[in-house]
């Protein structure tokens, strides 16, 4: 173990965390604008990896495709919330919880009919297929530094938004008072549809972008799903601040966990079992995280509602 | 001794000094009125005294213990019961019955029990009922609360916080939303309790703090600011000008 | 002192009761159930049904929680699967000699031991989760599951994602062989009606009037006296106990315990059987255990896609019928 393997793992973290925040921001804005729990986010994500593969497999374009399943993926999110979502908008979390989770159940058997219950696999774009040196000694995959660029410009991008222009404006009022942004006049059943369309085109663009890294299979995004939540509660629902800190928070104890406790715990006991309890430790870290900060600020760290 | 002694109570939200050292005195069996403009921070005493609330400085003695740190559910127990400007009673399935006996049970034994029927309880529903009857609603028992009109949920709302067997009953606004007929309904069941338990009664209803008030205090801005007899209120000058401005005084 | 009453808005009609004559065929059926399946030579439909009825234990302890507390936890299955998993290693134990525990098959301790694991478990949990409320409620129990999914997963040791297999069913003597389908399916018989009946007696006793009123207004049930939040975590534990139980009985059933047994499907799909069924009701968990079992069992063997159906059928009743089958034909019974 060395500054090198360390340093590499911490931009794995980085990397992990940008593209959680991708998911997060959406799950946390639809949270606090409508006050609505979305289990079936994750399968927005699924949707756009799958939609990914198509479009480049018609394009051939890895350029072309992204925007075209992004817009896809939002038109089908888009879809269901006029026919399905915004009937449970004033329902209790209860009845959210159980709709969207019947939504995971029809999309994910509804790719595997489309799709094929097969895996599927993408190929990261040529012009980003080699590595580039970070630092002396460190060469990094081209293709994970754009992907840490693309979600700092996401993040730079939703933080504008939200902060400096009007329908970000609309946003915060709606996320902090849904009743009185009504009465403001702020047009609340576009804003909504809207802003469902954004966090389902941010989830596409996370599961499209990582679809070359990742296998892209039908329950991908049931194990991201968790993920994300963990980030939402963590950061304060309602809050993109809170999204962005919460994501690589989650990201950096996540990687760095798998990557340094197997060795440290190997110092305390038998190979085997330092590996079992390494694994399981590693994988309840971030809930281990999710929970502590729960005890210590029951409303995540940036609550945006009191 | 006094039954309830505030001491230099504080309470801050943020910037906002809502109680600023209040003190009161109330003493054993009197009806003790806190009357104020709005805003001026009646609720939030109240809540206070509850224990709903925790305060930032001061004392609150109850019977001579300081109760200041004790969370709400404790101070029951003690004997200090609260009811809600904003009907806070129990709905669903609850019948009128069902409500009262809920705060009759809590003070008749450990309610971890798992098995016994609480309806074959004789001894809680004869409480129960002795209440219902009280409150003025004799026949009403089985209706569900829910169903019931307003006023005759302030009765309940009453009666709740009387079937805890308090001492001390903190009765926010009994009267709110309450008028004519009803209101005067209200005043006589007060009035009933009159002797048998100590009261603090915040009120609007000028006619009903006047008819049922032995002392009453005034809070301005967070501070009592006066304390006296009805007529010693009526006629007080500071009083006058929170309530009416400088130029009706002058 | 008396006033004159002011006229009140009618309480809602009462809706019809579940016919007796409907009851007694029910009975009737249930205990001679697997006497029919052999006499027909389909053995396998008592199979079916013994699940369906331990199932109905566990909805049942959601029911405790959810619809009768008002908690809503994403993570029951942390319990059921703890149940299952206590009986596994104790069977392991026995049959191996791992030599990390000692080991048993017998059904009088097992069985218990799963009880008393969940029910402690269920203790921790509660004492912790029982601090948030609402979404972030939600959120920590189901975190709380899947932290157990991925220790389960990583025991290598106790089979780990591939799970574990029970050598026998549980022993439990005075001739009684569990083995055998059919006295199995009466032995869980009887622990179903026990807990049914036990969920009566709790609901109508004491503790139930205070676990209702705290679902209702927690607010208030502190105003007047009620220290809140240990009833709550009472209740937690002992639906957590009952799920455990249920877990017991799941891996005798299957012979197999895996971390799946706690996965946030597993969760949500005990969530959708209570919706189904009626939440808040006393028959809401067998209700929906029932409809929801068979569905499965007749959807999947016409189609591939009965994920789909179900998925839909999900949707559906939360948007047009929330109050579930038992809702949709009476009153809340209990």
């Amino acid at each position: 173990m060395n500054a090198i393997f360390l340093l590499e793992q911490a931009l794995n973290g980085l990397q992990f965390g940008l593209m959680l925040f991708l998911l997060a921001a959406g799950l946390t804005l639809v949270f606090g604008v409508m006050d609505f729990i979305n289990l079936a986010h994750g399968s927005l994500y699924m949707l756009g990896a799958y939609m990914m593969v198509t479009c480049f497999g018609v394009t051939g374009s890895f350029w072309l495709a992204l925007p075209l399943a992004l817009l896809a993926t939002a038109a089908v999110a888009m879809l269901l919330e006029v026919l399905i979502v915004r009937r449970l908008y004033r329902r209790d979390h209860l009845a959210q919880v159980l709709a969207t989770f019947g939504l995971i159940l029809c999309l994910n058997e509804g790719v595997r009919m489309i799709w094929g219950p097969h895996q599927l696999s993408m190929e990261v774009p040529a012009a980003l297929a080699g590595s580039l040196p970070v630092l002396p000694g460190l060469r990094y995959s081209a293709y994970r530094l754009a992907i840490i660029g693309l979600g700092v410009a996401v993040a730079v991008g939703l933080f504008w938004l939200v902060n400096r222009t009007r329908v970000g404006m609309h946003i915060r009022a709606g996320a902090s008072n849904r009743e009185m942004a009504t009465a403001l006049g702020v047009d609340i059943r576009l804003l909504f549809t809207l802003v469902f369309g954004l966090g389902a085109a941010l989830c596409a663009l996370a599961g499209a972008v990582l679809g070359p890294l990742l296998s892209i299979s039908v329950g991908m995004g049931e194990s991201i799903i968790i993920l994300a939540f963990v980030v939402v509660v963590i950061g304060g629902i309602g809050s993109v601040r809170g999204a962005l800190v919460g994501a690589i928070l989650v990201g950096m104890v996540d990687t760095l966990g798998r990557a340094i406790l197997p060795g440290a715990l190997r110092l305390l006991m038998r190979p085997e079992l330092a590996d079992s309890m390494a694994a399981a430790a590693a994988s309840i870290s971030i809930y281990v995280l999710m929970a502590a900060v729960l005890v210590w600020r029951p409303a995540g760290l940036f609550p945006t509602r009191g | 001794m006094a039954l309830l002694e505030v001491h230099d109570l504080v309470k801050r939200f943020g910037g906002v000094v809502a109680t600023d050292h209040a003190s009161l005195e109330v003493r054993r069996g009197e009806v003790h009125a806190l009357i104020g403009p709005n805003g001026a921070g009646k609720t939030t005493l109240m809540a206070q005294l509850a224990g709903a609330l925790r305060s930032d400085e001061g004392r609150i003695l109850f019977d001579g213990n300081d109760i200041a740190a004790l969370p709400q559910h404790e101070r029951v127990a003690l004997g200090l019961a609260r009811s809600y400007q904003i009907t806070s009673i129990f709905r669903g399935q609850f019948s009128v019955l069902d409500n009262i006996a809920l705060a009759v049970q809590r003070r008749s034994g450990s309610s971890y029990r798992f098995w016994k029927p609480v309806a074959r309880e004789a001894a809680i529903e004869e409480e129960a009922r002795r209440i219902v009857r009280a409150i003025g609603l004799a026949g009403f028992e089985h209706r569900l609360a829910a169903a019931l009109a307003h006023g005759q949920q302030r009765h309940v709302e009453i009666g709740l916080a009387m079937a805890t067997g308090a001492r001390l009953l903190l009765l926010d606004e009994p009267m709110a939303g309450v008028s004519g007929d009803e209101s005067r309904a209200m005043t006589r069941l007060i009035l009933g309790l009159k002797g048998q338990v100590t009261i603090v009664l915040v009120e609007h209803d000028m006619e009903a703090v006047f008819a049922l008030a032995d002392r009453i205090s005034v809070l301005v801005y967070g501070k009592v600011i006066a304390t006296g007899t009805p007529d010693e209120i009526k006629a007080d000058l500071e009083v006058k000008r929170a309530y009416l401005g400088d130029e009706a005084v002058a | 002192m008396s006033t004159t009453p002011l006229p009140a808005t009618p309480a809602a009609p009462a809706a019809p009761r579940w016919p007796a004559a409907l009851t007694a065929a029910s009975a009737l059926l249930a205990l001679l159930f697997p006497l029919l399946m052999q006499a027909i030579d389909q053995p396998f439909y008592t199979g079916l049904a013994t699940r369906i009825l331990i199932f109905a234990i566990i909805v049942s302890s959601l029911n405790l929680i959810l619809g009768y507390g008002g908690m809503v936890s994403f993570g029951h299955a942390a319990f059921l699967g703890s149940g299952a998993y206590t009986v596994g290693i104790l069977s392991l134990e026995a049959t191996k000699q791992i030599g990390l525990l000692p080991g048993t098959e017998s059904a009088w301790i097992a069985w218990p031991a799963a009880a008393l694991a969940s029910g402690l478990l269920a203790l921790a949990i509660g004492a912790l989760s029982l601090r948030t409320r609402g979404i972030y409620f939600i959120m920590i129990t189901l975190a709380f599951a899947q932290m157990l999914y991925y220790i389960f997963v990583s025991l290598k040791v106790y089979g780990g994602d591939d799970g574990l297999n029970l050598a026998s069913r549980s022993h439990v003597g005075f001739g009684i062989d569990l083995g055998d389908d059919r006295h199995f399916y009466y032995v869980v018989l009887v622990l179903f009606a026990v807990t049914l009946f036990g969920m009566h007696r709790l609901v109508h006793s004491r503790f139930g009037r205070v676990i209702e009123g705290i679902r209702e207004n927690e607010a208030r049930m502190q105003a007047i006296g009620y220290a809140t939040t240990r009833y709550k975590l009472v209740c937690f534990a002992l639906a957590g106990a009952l799920a455990g139980l249920g877990g017991a009985l799941l891996a005798n059933q299957n012979l197999f315990v895996s971390p799946n047994m706690m996965s946030w499907f597993q969760s949500g799909s005990l969530l959708m059987m209570l919706i189904v069924g009626g939440v808040g009701s006393l028959w809401g968990g067998p209700i929906g255990a029932l409809v929801f079992l068979v569905l499965e069992e007749v959807l999947s063997g016409y189609t591939q896609r009965w994920q789909f159906v179900m998925g839909a059928a999900l949707i559906g009743i939360v948007l047009f019928a929330p109050r579930g089958i038992v809702g949709a034909f009476g009153r809340r019974g209990s």
